[in-house]
């Protein structure tokens, strides 16, 4: 098992610094530059080019980019957004917000997922089944920064006229961060909420028609332990494996919401650092998206590993 | 089913207990601005764009500031001599400027933010500005070849700047009113080293304001400062910025009463023109069709004159963009450059290339005898940007409807390889444009002298190339003859010489709070400054 794991380690190194070398190439053939162009004389542009290391040849800069990444951690500095700020330093101020957000949302999506999930699942064949089904397909087919330009403006707009107080800000609050994250949290749960609640009903359902749950209730069990103490147990094992992925999802669905509700997280940055070509923060950004998809693919195979030893032992002999 | 009920009720319960009530009050006079970028930089040698600009001017002072109409009155300057021969400037400081810190802003400071600004480790974008203000050794310095110390300024005493040229410069002095050329305080930057800036903690400030918060991404608020010398006449007490990348959003906070300054993009402004807060402001592009002058159809001068006079400009500005953009029948914009007797270059200059379609079809025909072909076919040059290509089409329709047997075939590129086609002078018509660096009408005549690298058109002509040069130099002490020849130079080069066609000067629409009072706009440096600025609440 242990040989498995570091297997896997190993092997999401090498995929990580593929990622990066692939990254640096992309950036290198892209056209313009984030200094401006019309401008600038050639002998700035060389004085410029100098000062970022950028006159050397692409190879050696290359070499220069992976060993600061490797062995310092330094991601080079901003050309464009924030002048000459470390990258590293840039993002330091920024991720939490969106890691919060991120957090917030699945936690939020999860929970109103499976609420959902209960009741379609236990009044199965009824009007409250239909509603949720409706709910969690439109939640999977409308992308959700049309919620969010929704609920900013009905919520975050109109709302506030109609009360004669602000429910919730139209846009993101330094010094009121859970108030102002609700509405941004919700549009980004919607996806999380329909996963969750289409996987979950149909665990539930099937789980429901089990023969141990036929033996709970044969054995006089109230209807309430039954559902909560031996079908929901076992219907959320699976919602639990498709939360990795759903967290993924969350990070790029941040990328619009964030700009919507005006939040200085990654996700807006990597927008406008793709639009200035801040070459530094576009890699940076990428590869911790990167990163963090492959961490959470290598701790969902472990797990995988750990619940099933057919996969541990089929993987570990390759 | 109760239990789903009373569990989603207990969530409303819980938004409900942690909103409460919030309605955003303005208690301390501050001025709320809505910016659509982030700050990129409060370091006045790195910054390029007009955000930063205006936040650096809010902080620092230089020699001299702009009024409202863009005349340069005294900052730390109190008066000013001029060598007969025009090439040494000296400046009489006031004595009671401060920095936050405390410290004595100096001649000295000038000398070291001038110096940083030119050497060659600093790389600022903005270096050839001392080449562009003729200060003596300023493009040695940049190349390397002389040391900073060399370079032509120095300070006599704490209030005494001696600041010499290589030629004259009959613009110098409103030079001195822009950001690059502010002072800084050498022990505070040296201290702070590859810090300083980065922080509101790592800034000083001797103007109006001062940084109180930078929120990355988020927003800056500048405070009044207490210690600026002019203190008593800054009646807000501070201005908030908040970055708001979306427009819409912006509007709707406006429209919340969370903010007073928003700008509009082009969709909005329909929706809000009626307004009583709508206010268009001028911005200093220009946006202009440059024909190249050496391809066998443009190198004819009633073919030139032909394209002139067939584009509706009025509907691009309409209609395209629709955000406060004005026609340009000139290449030197409106509100740039004041002249000698304190009009604005526009008035007294003519305009040129107007809209005429039957004076188009006039010229059109005498070009196709000339040509000796009535059918020709040319490939348009443009960015690949939404809006620059609706403007590309408009024309495209324009040119070939306007100018029969006229075939005009649209080339998209990305800006960069725009920009490098057109150095190179490999296309034959295109758009593009340009922007100002100094309140003076040679940053726009400058651009088509023979020869130079952003002359796109490859325009060429010994009198306009005699006018404009005469006007940079020898000229320089006669304020009057030299106005008259940049006023020449343009006719020559828009009507004589036909080489482009201006199409519109660039504007911006912006809903600003009908309460607030004295936000002064300008078309070159600082684009907003808000050091008079009244809030009446």
């Amino acid at each position: 098992m242990i040989k498995y794991i570091l297997n896997r380690i190993v092997l999401s190194f090498l995929t990580l610094l593929i990622i990066l070398s692939v990254l640096f190439m992309l950036l290198e053939f892209m056209p313009g530059s984030p200094f401006n162009d019309e401008k600038l004389k050639i002998e700035q542009k060389e004085l410029l080019y100098k000062k970022y290391g950028l006159d050397k040849p692409i190879h050696e800069r290359f070499v220069i980019y992976l060993k600061n990444v490797v062995v310092k951690g330094d991601f080079g500095v901003s050309y464009a957004i924030e002048k000459n700020v470390p990258v590293t330093k840039i993002l330091k101020d920024r991720m939490p917000i969106s890691i919060r957000l991120g957090i917030q949302a699945l936690i939020f999506g999860t929970l109103i997922g499976i609420i959902l999930a209960f009741i379609s699942a236990i009044y199965k064949n009824t009007i409250w089944d239909s509603i949720t089904t409706v709910i969690a397909i439109v939640g999977i087919s409308i992308p959700s920064f049309v919620f969010a330009i929704g609920l900013s403006y009905y919520l975050g707009y109109k709302l506030p006229k109609l009360l004669h107080f602000s429910l919730f800000p139209l846009t993101y609050d330094i010094d009121n961060v859970f108030k102002s994250s609700i509405l941004p949290t919700i549009a980004l749960s919607m996806f999380v909420i329909a996963t969750v609640a289409r996987f979950m009903r149909t665990e539930l359902v099937e789980v429901l028609g089990s023969e141990y749950i036929l033996l709970a209730e044969a054995k006089g069990l109230n209807s309430k332990k039954v559902i909560f103490r031996h079908a929901f147990r076992n219907a959320v094992i699976p919602v639990i494996t498709v939360l990795g992925p759903l967290t993924v999802g969350l990070m790029t669905g941040s990328l619009v919401i964030e700009r919507i509700f005006t939040i200085p997280g990654i996700g807006d940055l990597l927008v406008t650092a793709i639009s200035v070509n801040d070459f530094n923060i576009v890699i940076a950004i990428s590869f911790f998206y990167s990163m963090f998809y492959i961490a959470v693919v290598l701790i969902v195979d472990i797990l995988y590993g750990l619940i099933d030893p057919r996969i541990r032992i089929a993987k570990g002999e390759q | 089913m109760r239990r789903v009920i009373s569990l989603l009720l207990f969530i409303t319960i819980f938004i409900g207990i942690f909103s409460g009530c919030s309605e955003q009050e303005n208690k301390e006079n501050l001025l709320r601005i809505a910016v659509d970028v982030d700050l990129s930089s409060m370091d006045q040698n790195i910054a390029t764009d007009g955000l930063s600009f205006e936040a650096i001017a809010g902080t620092i002072e230089g020699l001299y500031n702009n009024d409202k109409d863009g005349k340069l009155i005294p900052a730390i300057a109190k008066e000013y001599e001029m060598s007969k021969d025009g090439l040494v400037y000296t400046f009489k400081l006031r004595s009671d400027v401060k920095w936050s810190n405390g410290d004595k802003v100096t001649a000295s400071d000038f000398v070291f933010a001038w110096r940083r600004l030119l050497d060659p480790d600093t790389a600022s974008e903005y270096n050839f500005i001392g080449e562009v203000a003729g200060v003596k050794n300023a493009a040695k310095v940049v190349e390397g070849k002389v040391k900073k110390e060399e370079l032509g300024i120095k300070a006599e005493d704490d209030t005494t700047l001696i600041i010499e040229l290589d030629r004259p410069v009959p613009y110098f002095l409103s030079l001195m009113a822009f950001p690059t050329f502010f002072p800084l305080n050498e022990k505070f930057v040296t201290e702070k080293g590859e810090n300083y800036a980065l922080d509101a903690e790592n800034l000083l400030a001797n103007g109006p304001f001062k940084m109180k918060s930078w929120k990355k991404g988020y927003g800056f608020i500048l405070e009044k400062n207490k210690d600026y010398y002019d203190a008593k006449n800054v009646s807000v007490d501070g201005l908030d910025y908040k970055v708001i990348k979306d427009n819409q959003t912006a509007a709707l906070k406006y429209d919340n009463n969370e903010l007073d300054v928003v700008k509009l993009s082009a969709e909005l402004v329909d929706k809000y023109k009626s307004n009583q807060a709508y206010t268009q402001y001028a911005a200093g592009y220009i946006w202009y069709v440059t024909p190249n002058n050496k391809t066998e159809l443009f190198s004819n001068l009633n073919a030139r004159k032909a394209i002139q006079h067939a584009i509706n400009k009025q509907h691009i500005v309409d209609k395209i963009l629709n955000d406060g953009s004005i026609v340009a029948d000139y290449i030197v914009p409106k509100d740039l450059a004041i002249g000698p007797d304190q009009k604005d270059f526009r008035e007294n200059s003519g305009t040129f290339s107007e809209y005429d379609k039957e004076l188009a079809v006039e010229y059109w025909d005498k070009a196709k005898k000339e040509l000796g072909k009535s059918e020709f076919k040319v490939e348009f040059l443009f960015d690949d940007s939404e809006t620059i290509k609706k403007t590309a089409e408009f024309i495209q329709a324009e040119l070939e409807t306007n100018l029969p047997g006229l075939k005009v075939e649209l080339k998209s590129q990305p800006k960069k390889n725009r920009i490098d086609l057109m150095t190179d002078g490999d296309y034959e018509i295109g758009l593009t444009r340009w922007g100002p660096d100094y309140a003076d009408p040679l940053t726009y005549l400058d651009l088509f002298l023979t020869d130079v690298i952003n002359n796109y058109p490859n325009y060429t002509d010994k009198e306009y190339d005699k006018l404009v040069k005469s006007s940079a130099n020898e000229l320089s002490g006669d304020a009057k003859a030299r106005w008259d020849a940049m006023i020449s130079a343009e006719e020559i080069l828009l009507d004589k010489g036909a080489a482009i066609v201006p199409l519109y000067q660039t504007g911006y629409s912006y809903l600003v709070n009908p309460k607030v009072k004295g936000i002064e706009d300008h078309t070159v440096g600082t684009p907003f400054i808000y050091r008079n600025v009244e809030v009446n609440n």
